[in-house]
């Protein structure tokens, strides 16, 4: 009774035999037809290759079958079956192919099976018509379960990618000596802004570092999840004696941080990175001076009589005349 | 435009949720300042629903009034609701230890701005930003 309930009754079927005495013919058939649909894409599959599985899934059908005793899909018989379905959709899935295309690869073995299963009945219609009815629906059930398993495959190859797009690694770059550069792009979650930040202080540590840049022009929304990391991450830096500088707001970035509430004043901020760049250099004690008036301010030094200039001049010797000289060639030539 | 619906399930669904606002209102005309801030308010009220309620959804549609147009976000979920909605739109307040910035923020940068929420129920924040003509 209760296994009436669960599942269809037991019966013998014929169909096995078709599966298991030819298969050989069978598999010419169904491979040949496959070969010639227009579908096999040799790009992304080898005529080996479709051979084995194609083979593969017959033994392995004919044989959930038999152990089945003619039961549905659903009959514990089938699992292995589903398995290797599930992995064949999988694969495909991660190839490139359509989802109707998988689908049409396991439905079309009934072309290939009918006209055996016929020649084997002789003419017993009863009996075909039942044959026929009972593996049509399986393949039906197959052919779904190899679309739905395909369209999940397909779903989390893109989740994955977007999840890796996020991840881009964010490269901490030395702009100058003890002058750290990071500039983020595209969109934070807070995994990578986690990442970000931690990278960021490392690089800090380990060369010692005493500014940043945080570089946010690639960066298209700015929202409370990403403002409170660069302010954690700015207060990190602080306890660790570097200063951030941050560059790169848009207007738009910038009318939206004020009239969300976020209140960036505490961190030092300039439109531009190259701005970020000078005041960085000015931070850590360097200007950024023309050759054209280095070349003048030297000229002026050394045609002043005052003493206190002629030792300014000789400490400016002793830093660095050999790139004072080189860059006067420069401009002069 | 017809009014689309967008599963919020997971954190990358905020990114998608984000694309599509600033996709409409770019497509509406708004300026540059506008999409960043309709964008801004999805991703803070898209975020609030993967954060608090697991999951929802967003529904992106236009609005007319007179001779106004405007662009509606719909967020609603199933979620725990609010207790207190009026504390919650304070600056400030959070329980997830954030900056409590995300719903009184949201209200800024729209025109109209409705939130409705009932314990063990759900919340709804159903914002407009209006066309300038
Ligand atoms: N969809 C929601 N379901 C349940 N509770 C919510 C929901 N949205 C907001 N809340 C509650 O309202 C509080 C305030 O939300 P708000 O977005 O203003 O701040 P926050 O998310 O805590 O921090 P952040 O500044 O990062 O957004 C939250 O801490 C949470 O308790
Ligand atoms: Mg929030």
């Amino acid at each position: 009774m209760s296994e009436q309930m669960t599942s269809t009754q037991a019966r013998p079927v014929r169909v096995v035999d078709v599966l298991n005495n030819r298969t050989d013919e069978l598999l010419d058939d169904w491979i040949k037809a496959r070969l010639d649909s227009g579908e096999f894409r040799d790009e992304l599959i080898s005529k080996k290759e479709l051979q084995t599985q194609s083979r593969q899934l017959v033994e392995m059908l004919a044989k959930a079958i038999r152990e089945s005793g003619g039961r549905d899909f659903s009959d514990a018989a089938f699992d292995d079956l589903r398995t290797l379905l599930n992995e064949l959709s999988r694969e495909r899935a991660v190839k490139g192919y359509a989802a109707t295309e998988n689908a049409s690869y396991i439905l079309s073995l009934r072309d290939a099976v009918f006209p055996l299963l016929i020649q084997d009945m002789e003419g017993n219609i009863e009996l075909l018509v039942s044959e026929m009815t009972y593996f049509t629906r399986l393949l039906d059930k197959m052919g779904l379960v190899m679309i739905e398993n395909f369209i999940n495959s397909r779903e989390q190859i893109i989740h994955q990618q977007r999840a890796d797009m996020m991840e881009l690694s964010t490269p901490v770059i030395k702009v100058w000596d003890k002058i750290l550069s990071l500039p983020i792009i595209g969109t934070l979650d807070s995994r990578r802004a986690q990442v970000m930040m931690e990278a960021l202080l490392h690089k800090i540590v380990e060369t010692g570092s005493t500014i940043a840049i945080l570089d946010i022009t690639g960066v298209r929304t700015m929202d409370t999840l990403v403002a409170n990391h660069l302010i954690k991450t700015v207060t990190a830096a602080r306890l660790m004696g570097a200063r951030c500088v941050l560059t790169g707001v848009s207007p738009a970035i910038a009318q939206t941080m004020v009239q969300l509430g976020i209140d960036l004043t505490q961190i030092t901020t300039r439109a531009q990175m190259a701005d970020g760049i000078k005041l960085a250099l000015e931070m850590s004690g360097r200007v950024v001076v023309s050759a054209k008036s280095l070349a003048a301010m030297t000229e002026n030094i050394r045609t002043a009589g005052n003493e206190s200039i002629k030792l300014a001049a000789s400490r400016l010797a002793a830093h660095g005349t050999s790139v004072v000289d080189d860059n006067i060639q420069r401009t002069k030539g | 435009m017809e009014s689309r619906s967008i599963a919020l399930e997971q954190e990358t669904d905020i990114a998608v949720a984000r694309n599509e606002v600033r996709a409409a209102a770019a497509g509406m005309g708004f300026s540059i300042v506008d999409q960043t801030r309709l964008t801004t308010v999805a991703s803070e009220l898209a975020r609030n629903i993967i954060k608090y309620a697991v999951r929802g959804r967003v529904i992106i549609g236009t609005v007319q009034n007179d001779s106004r147009k405007g662009l509606r976000l719909i967020f609603e979920d199933n979620g725990p609701g609010i207790a207190n909605t009026e504390l919650a739109m304070r600056d400030g307040f959070t329980t997830g230890g954030g900056l409590g910035k995300g719903l009184p923020g949201s209200r800024r940068l729209v025109d109209d701005f409705k939130i409705e929420s009932t314990p063990d129920i759900g919340t709804r924040v159903t914002v407009v930003r209006w066309l300038i003509r």
